[in-house]
């Protein structure tokens, strides 16, 4: 390699660096800018939740009830077991409810443990009739459909 | 956050970071006193990862998982550590590639940046609440059952979704509301950005040994402001825990790749191996950085074998009583939806799967910039006559791009799409991504250095003090320029929904009790209905309480009356902020 071509071969991967070094930082200082801006509007709308909203927050809405979560959360023990028990499909207008409230409803009551066929049962839009007789309405919101049941069962926790 | 959800922190941080300094003194042996404090965020990492797999895998064997148990851990290693590391003798301090004059100005100028980025993660984490889907379905519900039992609880493990999902990150998520004393998700939010932050200092602490402070403090800023970075920060899952685990693995691998010292192989053997009880791709990043090292220190040679076995293997070793544990628990696998045999059935995925890969891992909305950035230094790197390091970050970028192709291709339910509520591809990318960042600035110091560049004047004392000042100066400033435009920052508790009214309010509810449990309020308004007062109703109060209220006292008139009333019979109501 002759000393030009060495010469200009060292420009070249200096002028490689300094591209790469240019285009990072560039990138770099203007997504400061907007990270900056993002993060800040951010921390705002977080400042802005109440208390309920930022502690239900991903199950807002979709879930029917604030109340009724609290309410579960409240009457149900926390050694105890619990069932969810789903209406059908055909009654929720929001897709999500059907499909995961019982996920939502699980990590919520934490640390309970939920069982199929337990006497403790948190009810959306369920067909109550379902469940045989004695069940006694511990807490009910009609409008939305949710509804904490106990059941006479044996054994129920 | 609340103040006690800051000492959770406190002492989260405090406790890994004992362990992780035994760690790092045993590694590299024992530090000078001023250089300790540099040494904090590699050290709090270090100890998340080793810490964080010894206690997982001691629950596994049947230790129960409590406070005590990590204080003892702690302890176990910081003495263990001390004791090694006094063996190893004083360490070596390395001085990295100095900036020059211009340069050191421009490299505190990004540092400034940083720091105030660092410090809006912050801002935004305080009080962040749980959205991520998988983070409230799984991920920390999994931590709240080994809070609440102890142990890995099989009857809750067994109901949630991704039941056999790797148990390091909600053992860590355990471990805060461990020593935080309760449940805490929002409060959750600042440990991630501890992890983070840790991240940032870790990763300075490793390059600027050997890098230009330009290079290191501009790909670090570039890292911090990705789009994915700024949502996986703030999502309690384990995309960005399992970023800065295998992107620290990975310098500590470039750092054996130069030296060839032990304690660097086992630097990069402690966070590689911990990859497998991170997240299940833990096992094909383990692999990919497996072959990397492979195809870096040549397939003719005994030794790369060797050494690439055990980063293949060590990870598959530790993962195995976890493995264990949920196989005989008969709990869902984490596999593909397809075998290796049935691949070729659904071979009409191979191509959208490639060009969703190549095309996420070039999005600038995803980590700008990146790709080419860590290319560029790559190919530069071999043009100026280095091989080992170019072809390991070149191997392991074609790696996990293929990795994730097969991903693509063998998980069929997922639809090739980058939509993250139904392919994890974007979030995935930062396997390959972040290391090769990290990795750039290394290559760029080896071009320069092969070009024999030199910094052109050293900044003078009297610079070097003023980019300090100046730096501390913005550090400050953002914090304070926040608190000057939005006032003192609030710490929402309960009380909040307790608050008295003004005595002048016309818009107020009166509130003859707060009662935590919903009992126990129905209790009180039973009593009051018993003594007359029949409108008295329960409801919740908004904080997770629930409260007993007279909706239909309207005006202060109506309300005094009322209050001196239910104080014949025993009751103190008051006005509250409706």
């Amino acid at each position: 390699m002759t000393p030009a071509t060495s010469q200009r071969r060292q420009a070249l991967l200096r002028a490689l660096v300094a591209g790469a070094a240019g285009l990072t930082i560039a990138v770099g200082v203007v997504g400061a800018v907007v990270a900056v801006r993002d993060l800040g509007e951010r921390a705002d709308v977080n400042s802005g939740y109440d208390f309920a909203d930022r502690e239900i927050a991903w199950g807002n809405g979709w879930t029917l009830s604030q109340e009724g979560l609290y309410a579960a959360r409240s009457l149900i023990p926390p050694q105890a077991d619990y069932d969810i028990v789903m209406g059908d499909e055909s009654k929720f207008t929001d897709p999500l409810t059907h499909r995961f409230a019982p996920n939502y409803v699980h990590s919520f009551l934490m640390p309970r443990h939920l069982r199929r066929g337990a006497g403790w049962v948190v009810c959306f839009r369920c067909e109550r009739e379902t469940l045989g007789a004695g069940v006694t309405v511990l807490w009910e919101d009609p409008e939305v459909g949710l509804s904490v049941l106990r059941l006479p069962r044996e054994g129920a926790a | 956050m609340s103040a006690a959800g800051l000492l959770g922190l406190a002492a989260f941080v405090a406790v890994f970071t004992t362990a992780g300094l035994g760690v790092l003194v045993a590694l590299e042996g024992t530090p000078h006193l001023r250089s300790v404090v540099l040494d904090l965020g590699l050290a709090y990492l270090l100890g998340v990862v080793s810490l964080g797999s010894v206690l997982t895998l001691a629950v596994l064997a049947g230790v129960p998982f409590s406070a005590t148990t990590m204080l003892v851990g702690a302890a176990v290693f910081a003495l263990g550590g001390v004791l090694v590391g006094r063996a190893r003798g004083r360490r070596e301090e390395i001085e990295g590639p100095r900036a020059g004059r211009y340069g050191y100005l421009v490299a505190a100028g990004l540092l400034a940046l940083v720091l105030v980025v660092v410090e809006a993660y912050f801002r935004a984490g305080r009080l962040h609440g749980l959205f991520g889907f998988d983070a409230g379905a799984f991920w920390t519900p999994k931590a709240a059952a080994l809070h609440a039992a102890g142990e890995f609880d099989e009857a809750h493990f067994a109901s949630f979704p991704a039941p056999s999902y790797p148990p390091l990150v909600p053992m860590l998520q355990a471990a805060f509301f461990e020593l935080r004393g309760e449940v805490d998700l929002v409060g959750l939010h600042l440990v991630y950005w501890s992890w983070l932050a840790g991240f940032v200092a870790a990763s300075a602490r490793l390059l600027l040994r050997v890098a230009n402070p330009v290079l290191v403090w501009g790909m670090l800023l570039l890292l911090l402001v990705a789009g994915q970075a700024k949502k996986d920060a703030l999502t309690p899952q384990a995309d960005l825990f399992q970023d800065v685990v295998l992107g620290l693995g990975v310098l500590f691998v470039a750092r054996w790749l130069a030296d060839r010292r032990t304690s660097s192989l086992v630097g990069a053997l402690l966070f590689v191996s911990a990859l497998a009880l991170v997240k299940r791709e833990g096992y094909l990043f383990a692999a990919c950085v497996a072959g990397a090292v492979l195809l870096a220190c040549g397939l003719r040679t005994r030794s790369s074998w060797g050494h690439a076995a055990l980063f293949a293997l060590l990870p598959v070793a530790v993962a195995l009583p976890w493995r264990v544990w949920f196989t005989r628990r008969s709990l869902v696998g984490d596999g593909p939806d397809v075998g290796v045999l049935d691949l070729a059935d659904h071979a009409d995925r191979v191509a959208p799967a490639t060009w969703l890969v190549l095309r996420t891992l070039a999005d600038v909305d995803v980590w700008p910039a990146v790709l080419v950035v860590a290319l560029a230094a790559a190919v530069g790197a071999l043009l100026a006559g280095e091989r080992t390091l170019p072809v390991f970050t070149l191997s392991l970028l074609g790696l996990t791009a293929v990795g994730y192709v097969w991903t693509m291709w063998a998980f069929t339910s997922l639809p090739i799409t980058q939509d993250n509520s139904q392919n994890p591809i974007t979030r995935l990318v930062g396997g390959a991504l972040v290391p090769a960042a990290l990795l750039s600035p290394i290559l760029l110091q080896r071009v320069l250095d092969a070009t024999g560049w030199e910094a052109p004047r050293a900044p003078t004392h009297r610079l070097r003090v003023a980019a300090v000042a100046a730096v501390a100066a913005v550090a400050v400033a953002y914090p304070v320029g926040v608190l000057a435009l939005e006032g003192a920052p609030r710490f929402p508790s309960r009380a909040d929904c307790a608050a008295l009214a003004a005595p002048d309010a016309t818009e107020f509810v009166l509130v003859y009790d707060h009662r935590s449990w919903l009992p126990t309020a129905r209790a009180v308004r039973d009593r009051l209905a018993e003594v007359g007062f029949a409108d008295a109703e329960v409801r919740a109060d908004g904080c997770g309480g629930w409260e007993v209220v007279n909706p239909g006292v309207q005006t202060l008139e109506q309300a005094r009356g009322h209050i001196e009333d239910a104080r014949r019979v025993g009751f103190e109501p008051r006005l509250e902020e409706r």
